[in-house]
Protein backbone atom coordinates (compact mmCIF):
# COMPACT_ATOMS: atom_id res chain seq x y z
CA UNK A 1 0.00 0.00 0.00
CA UNK A 2 3.07 2.21 -0.10
CA UNK A 3 2.35 2.54 -4.09
CA UNK A 4 -0.73 3.90 -3.09
CA UNK A 5 0.29 6.49 -0.67
CA UNK A 6 2.63 7.93 -2.11
CA UNK A 7 0.00 8.37 -4.89
CA UNK A 8 -2.25 10.15 -2.79
CA UNK A 9 0.85 12.40 -1.94
CA UNK A 10 1.65 12.89 -5.60
CA UNK A 11 -1.38 14.16 -6.00
CA UNK A 12 -1.23 16.18 -3.05
CA UNK A 13 1.57 17.76 -4.10
CA UNK A 14 -0.07 18.56 -7.47
CA UNK A 15 -2.77 19.69 -5.89
CA UNK A 16 -1.25 22.12 -3.56
CA UNK A 17 0.77 23.60 -6.98
CA UNK A 18 -1.91 23.93 -8.66
CA UNK A 19 -3.86 25.89 -5.65
CA UNK A 20 -0.83 28.12 -5.46
CA UNK A 21 -1.01 28.58 -9.63
CA UNK A 22 1.78 26.65 -10.36
CA UNK A 23 2.50 25.24 -13.48
CA UNK A 24 1.63 21.77 -12.29
CA UNK A 25 1.85 20.02 -15.51
CA UNK A 26 4.82 21.54 -16.93
CA UNK A 27 6.77 18.75 -15.77
CA UNK A 28 10.37 18.11 -13.90
CA UNK A 29 12.96 20.93 -14.44
CA UNK A 30 10.28 23.45 -15.85
CA UNK A 31 12.77 26.35 -17.09
CA UNK A 32 9.74 28.73 -17.59
CA UNK A 33 8.68 30.80 -14.92
CA UNK A 34 5.95 32.54 -16.32
CA UNK A 35 2.65 32.41 -14.21
CA UNK A 36 -0.05 30.18 -15.21
CA UNK A 37 -3.51 32.40 -15.83
CA UNK A 38 -5.56 29.00 -14.68
CA UNK A 39 -8.29 30.25 -12.69
CA UNK A 40 -7.24 28.41 -9.12
CA UNK A 41 -9.58 25.61 -8.61
CA UNK A 42 -11.16 24.78 -5.44
CA UNK A 43 -11.01 21.70 -3.74
CA UNK A 44 -14.01 20.21 -5.73
CA UNK A 45 -16.49 18.31 -2.96
CA UNK A 46 -16.38 14.53 -3.14
CA UNK A 47 -20.01 12.99 -4.80
CA UNK A 48 -21.10 10.00 -4.02
CA UNK A 49 -22.77 8.50 -7.15
CA UNK A 50 -21.49 5.87 -10.18
CA UNK A 51 -21.52 8.19 -12.88
CA UNK A 52 -18.61 10.78 -14.37
CA UNK A 53 -19.37 13.12 -17.29
CA UNK A 54 -16.68 14.12 -19.71
CA UNK A 55 -17.70 17.57 -20.81
CA UNK A 56 -15.85 20.60 -21.39
CA UNK A 57 -12.45 18.69 -20.59
CA UNK A 58 -13.30 17.91 -17.22
CA UNK A 59 -15.02 15.39 -15.23
CA UNK A 60 -17.96 16.28 -13.71
CA UNK A 61 -18.02 15.40 -10.80
CA UNK A 62 -14.32 15.69 -10.24
CA UNK A 63 -14.14 13.62 -7.29
CA UNK A 64 -16.26 10.52 -7.26
CA UNK A 65 -17.18 8.27 -4.08
CA UNK A 66 -18.00 4.80 -4.87
CA UNK A 67 -17.97 1.40 -2.71
CA UNK A 68 -16.12 -1.43 -3.46
CA UNK A 69 -18.13 -3.50 -5.95
CA UNK A 70 -19.52 -0.76 -7.71
CA UNK A 71 -19.03 -0.02 -11.27
CA UNK A 72 -18.46 3.40 -12.74
CA UNK A 73 -19.72 4.85 -15.93
CA UNK A 74 -17.33 7.51 -18.05
CA UNK A 75 -20.06 9.48 -20.45
CA UNK A 76 -17.86 11.21 -23.16
CA UNK A 77 -20.09 14.48 -24.27
CA UNK A 78 -16.81 16.34 -25.74
CA UNK A 79 -16.60 16.27 -29.92
CA UNK A 80 -13.64 14.66 -29.52
CA UNK A 81 -12.21 11.81 -27.66
CA UNK A 82 -10.97 11.31 -23.96
CA UNK A 83 -9.41 8.86 -21.57
CA UNK A 84 -9.53 7.89 -17.93
CA UNK A 85 -6.08 7.09 -17.30
CA UNK A 86 -5.42 5.90 -13.56
CA UNK A 87 -2.34 7.77 -12.59
CA UNK A 88 -0.86 5.05 -10.56
CA UNK A 89 -1.99 2.26 -12.93
CA UNK A 90 -5.03 0.32 -11.74
CA UNK A 91 -7.08 1.38 -15.05
CA UNK A 92 -6.54 2.98 -18.31
CA UNK A 93 -10.14 3.32 -20.43
CA UNK A 94 -8.01 3.77 -23.85
CA UNK A 95 -9.87 6.66 -25.73
CA UNK A 96 -13.31 6.95 -25.13
CA UNK A 97 -14.72 8.48 -28.49
CA UNK A 98 -17.29 11.19 -28.37
CA UNK A 99 -20.60 10.03 -26.77
CA UNK A 100 -19.01 6.70 -25.94
CA UNK A 101 -19.20 5.19 -22.71
CA UNK A 102 -16.39 3.22 -20.26
CA UNK A 103 -17.23 1.36 -17.28
CA UNK A 104 -14.79 0.30 -14.77
CA UNK A 105 -15.99 -1.72 -11.30
CA UNK A 106 -13.63 -0.64 -8.76
CA UNK A 107 -12.90 -4.06 -6.78
CA UNK A 108 -9.80 -2.00 -4.41
CA UNK A 109 -10.36 0.45 -2.20
CA UNK A 110 -8.56 3.61 -2.01
CA UNK A 111 -8.14 6.97 -3.54
CA UNK A 112 -7.35 6.72 -7.13
CA UNK A 113 -6.30 10.17 -9.28
CA UNK A 114 -6.84 9.60 -12.58
CA UNK A 115 -6.16 11.58 -15.99
CA UNK A 116 -7.30 11.92 -19.30
CA UNK A 117 -3.72 11.75 -21.22
CA UNK A 118 -4.75 13.91 -23.84
CA UNK A 119 -6.00 17.27 -22.42
CA UNK A 120 -3.36 17.97 -19.85
CA UNK A 121 -4.95 19.16 -16.88
CA UNK A 122 -8.19 17.11 -17.27
CA UNK A 123 -8.10 15.82 -14.05
CA UNK A 124 -10.48 13.50 -11.90
CA UNK A 125 -10.01 11.55 -8.45
CA UNK A 126 -11.78 7.71 -7.87
CA UNK A 127 -12.66 7.46 -4.36
CA UNK A 128 -13.12 3.77 -3.71
CA UNK A 129 -14.74 2.66 -0.09
CA UNK A 130 -14.63 -0.04 1.66
CA UNK B 1 -15.65 46.71 -26.53
CA UNK B 2 -12.97 48.88 -28.60
CA UNK B 3 -10.03 47.64 -26.22
CA UNK B 4 -11.05 44.52 -26.89
CA UNK B 5 -11.23 45.26 -30.59
CA UNK B 6 -7.64 46.23 -30.10
CA UNK B 7 -6.36 43.92 -27.75
CA UNK B 8 -7.89 41.06 -30.13
CA UNK B 9 -5.96 43.20 -33.28
CA UNK B 10 -2.75 43.59 -31.31
CA UNK B 11 -2.74 39.61 -30.14
CA UNK B 12 -4.00 38.63 -33.91
CA UNK B 13 -1.47 40.92 -35.50
CA UNK B 14 1.58 39.21 -32.98
CA UNK B 15 1.46 36.52 -35.46
CA UNK B 16 0.80 37.96 -38.90
CA UNK B 17 -2.88 36.55 -38.48
CA UNK B 18 -5.13 39.62 -39.15
CA UNK B 19 -4.06 42.64 -41.27
CA UNK B 20 -8.19 43.71 -41.16
CA UNK B 21 -9.64 42.51 -38.30
CA UNK B 22 -13.20 43.51 -38.05
CA UNK B 23 -14.51 46.82 -36.93
CA UNK B 24 -17.28 45.98 -35.32
CA UNK B 25 -19.00 43.28 -33.24
CA UNK B 26 -18.66 39.75 -35.21
CA UNK B 27 -22.74 38.99 -35.63
CA UNK B 28 -23.48 34.92 -35.45
CA UNK B 29 -22.98 34.56 -39.23
CA UNK B 30 -19.26 35.63 -38.87
CA UNK B 31 -18.20 34.13 -35.66
CA UNK B 32 -19.48 30.69 -37.32
CA UNK B 33 -17.15 31.30 -40.33
CA UNK B 34 -14.32 32.35 -37.84
CA UNK B 35 -14.71 28.77 -35.67
CA UNK B 36 -14.96 26.84 -38.51
CA UNK B 37 -12.16 28.44 -40.50
CA UNK B 38 -9.55 28.92 -36.71
CA UNK B 39 -10.49 25.02 -36.64
CA UNK B 40 -9.54 24.36 -40.22
CA UNK B 41 -6.53 26.14 -40.08
CA UNK B 42 -5.17 24.35 -36.79
CA UNK B 43 -6.60 21.12 -38.79
CA UNK B 44 -3.82 21.32 -41.69
CA UNK B 45 -1.04 22.17 -39.74
CA UNK B 46 -1.43 19.32 -37.46
CA UNK B 47 -1.99 16.91 -40.68
CA UNK B 48 1.70 18.13 -41.89
CA UNK B 49 3.07 17.51 -38.17
CA UNK B 50 1.46 14.18 -38.20
CA UNK B 51 3.34 13.48 -41.62
CA UNK B 52 6.72 15.54 -40.97
CA UNK B 53 7.39 15.60 -37.79
CA UNK B 54 10.27 14.18 -36.48
CA UNK B 55 9.87 14.10 -32.18
CA UNK B 56 7.03 11.94 -31.15
CA UNK B 57 5.32 14.13 -28.93
CA UNK B 58 5.55 16.69 -31.86
CA UNK B 59 3.66 14.07 -34.17
CA UNK B 60 1.33 13.10 -31.57
CA UNK B 61 0.08 16.63 -30.56
CA UNK B 62 -0.51 17.00 -34.89
CA UNK B 63 -2.25 14.02 -34.19
CA UNK B 64 -4.90 15.20 -31.34
CA UNK B 65 -5.30 18.83 -32.78
CA UNK B 66 -6.52 17.00 -36.18
CA UNK B 67 -8.90 14.52 -33.63
CA UNK B 68 -10.25 17.64 -30.95
CA UNK B 69 -10.49 20.15 -33.71
CA UNK B 70 -11.88 17.96 -36.42
CA UNK B 71 -14.89 16.87 -33.68
CA UNK B 72 -15.18 20.56 -32.99
CA UNK B 73 -15.73 21.80 -36.48
CA UNK B 74 -18.09 19.30 -36.85
CA UNK B 75 -20.24 20.12 -33.70
CA UNK B 76 -20.21 23.81 -35.41
CA UNK B 77 -21.06 23.35 -38.29
CA UNK B 78 -24.16 20.69 -37.09
CA UNK B 79 -25.17 23.60 -34.94
CA UNK B 80 -24.70 26.09 -37.66
CA UNK B 81 -26.97 23.49 -39.48
CA UNK B 82 -29.38 23.43 -37.07
CA UNK B 83 -29.70 27.46 -36.02
CA UNK B 84 -29.99 28.05 -39.97
CA UNK B 85 -26.97 30.00 -39.87
CA UNK B 86 -25.03 30.53 -43.01
CA UNK B 87 -21.45 31.21 -42.41
CA UNK B 88 -20.63 34.45 -43.54
CA UNK B 89 -17.18 34.75 -44.82
CA UNK B 90 -15.56 38.16 -42.81
CA UNK B 91 -12.03 39.84 -42.95
CA UNK B 92 -10.74 38.01 -39.39
CA UNK B 93 -11.43 34.89 -41.47
CA UNK B 94 -10.08 35.73 -44.06
CA UNK B 95 -6.60 36.96 -41.74
CA UNK B 96 -7.28 33.02 -40.12
CA UNK B 97 -7.09 31.79 -43.56
CA UNK B 98 -3.92 33.72 -44.96
CA UNK B 99 -1.74 33.69 -41.69
CA UNK B 100 -2.45 29.83 -41.72
CA UNK B 101 -1.80 29.18 -45.50
CA UNK B 102 1.85 31.65 -44.64
CA UNK B 103 2.45 28.88 -41.61
CA UNK B 104 2.27 25.86 -43.86
CA UNK B 105 3.82 27.54 -46.56
CA UNK B 106 6.99 28.07 -43.99
CA UNK B 107 6.34 24.54 -42.58
CA UNK B 108 6.76 22.99 -45.58
CA UNK B 109 10.25 25.01 -46.18
CA UNK B 110 11.62 23.22 -43.22
CA UNK B 111 12.61 19.65 -41.75
CA UNK B 112 13.80 17.99 -39.05
CA UNK B 113 14.08 19.93 -35.41
CA UNK B 114 13.75 22.97 -37.30
CA UNK B 115 9.96 22.23 -38.52
CA UNK B 116 9.41 20.66 -34.72
CA UNK B 117 10.09 23.87 -33.29
CA UNK B 118 8.28 25.94 -36.02
CA UNK B 119 5.57 24.19 -35.95
CA UNK B 120 4.90 24.11 -31.68
CA UNK B 121 6.29 27.44 -31.76
CA UNK B 122 3.30 28.25 -33.86
CA UNK B 123 0.91 26.35 -32.01
CA UNK B 124 1.45 28.04 -28.90
CA UNK B 125 1.32 31.56 -30.03
CA UNK B 126 -1.83 30.41 -32.01
CA UNK B 127 -3.49 29.11 -29.58
CA UNK B 128 -3.27 31.78 -27.25
CA UNK B 129 -4.40 34.48 -29.47
CA UNK B 130 -7.88 32.17 -30.24
CA UNK B 131 -8.22 31.84 -26.63
CA UNK B 132 -7.84 35.62 -26.73
CA UNK B 133 -10.38 35.78 -29.61
CA UNK B 134 -13.03 33.17 -28.00
CA UNK B 135 -12.29 35.06 -24.76
CA UNK B 136 -12.59 38.80 -25.58
CA UNK B 137 -14.81 39.02 -28.54
CA UNK B 138 -16.44 35.71 -29.74
CA UNK B 139 -17.97 34.68 -26.38
CA UNK B 140 -19.23 38.32 -25.40
CA UNK B 141 -20.62 38.74 -29.21
CA UNK B 142 -22.32 35.85 -29.53
CA UNK B 143 -26.19 36.10 -29.89
CA UNK B 144 -27.42 32.81 -30.24
CA UNK B 145 -27.19 30.65 -26.56
CA UNK B 146 -26.20 27.47 -28.13
CA UNK B 147 -23.50 29.42 -30.05
CA UNK B 148 -22.73 30.58 -26.99
CA UNK B 149 -22.43 27.38 -24.96
CA UNK B 150 -20.36 25.57 -27.57
CA UNK B 151 -18.09 28.57 -27.53
CA UNK B 152 -17.67 27.95 -23.81
CA UNK B 153 -18.23 24.72 -23.62
CA UNK B 154 -14.78 24.00 -26.26
CA UNK B 155 -12.85 26.91 -24.72
CA UNK B 156 -10.96 24.37 -22.06
CA UNK B 157 -9.72 22.06 -25.09
CA UNK B 158 -8.17 24.86 -26.69
CA UNK B 159 -6.67 26.13 -22.85
CA UNK B 160 -5.54 22.21 -22.84
CA UNK B 161 -3.68 22.43 -26.42
CA UNK B 162 -2.11 25.75 -25.54
CA UNK B 163 -0.77 24.04 -22.31
CA UNK B 164 0.43 21.05 -23.81
CA UNK B 165 1.98 22.95 -26.42
CA UNK B 166 3.95 24.89 -23.85
CA UNK B 167 4.97 21.60 -22.54
CA UNK B 168 6.18 20.33 -25.56
CA UNK B 169 7.70 23.52 -26.68
CA UNK B 170 10.02 23.74 -23.11
CA UNK B 171 11.14 20.09 -23.71
CA UNK B 172 12.39 21.08 -26.96
CA UNK B 173 14.04 23.36 -25.97
CA UNK B 174 16.60 21.50 -24.12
Amino acid sequence: MTRLRSEVFAFLVLFAAAAVGLPASAGPASSRPAPEPTPTPAAPEAVRGTAVTMDGVSFTPERLIVKVGETVTWTNKDPFPHSVTSSAGGFESGEIAPDAQWQFRATTAGTFPYTCTLHPGMDGTLIVEP
Amino acid sequence: MMRKTGTWILAAAGLGLATAAWAQTPNDAQIAAIVVTANQVDIDAGKLAESKGTNPEVKAYGKMMVTDHTGVNKQATDLAAKLGVKPEDNPTAQSLKSGGADNLKNLKSLSGAAFDKAYIDHEVAYHQSVLDAVDKTLIPSAQNAELKALLVKVRPAFAAHLEKAKQIQSSLGK
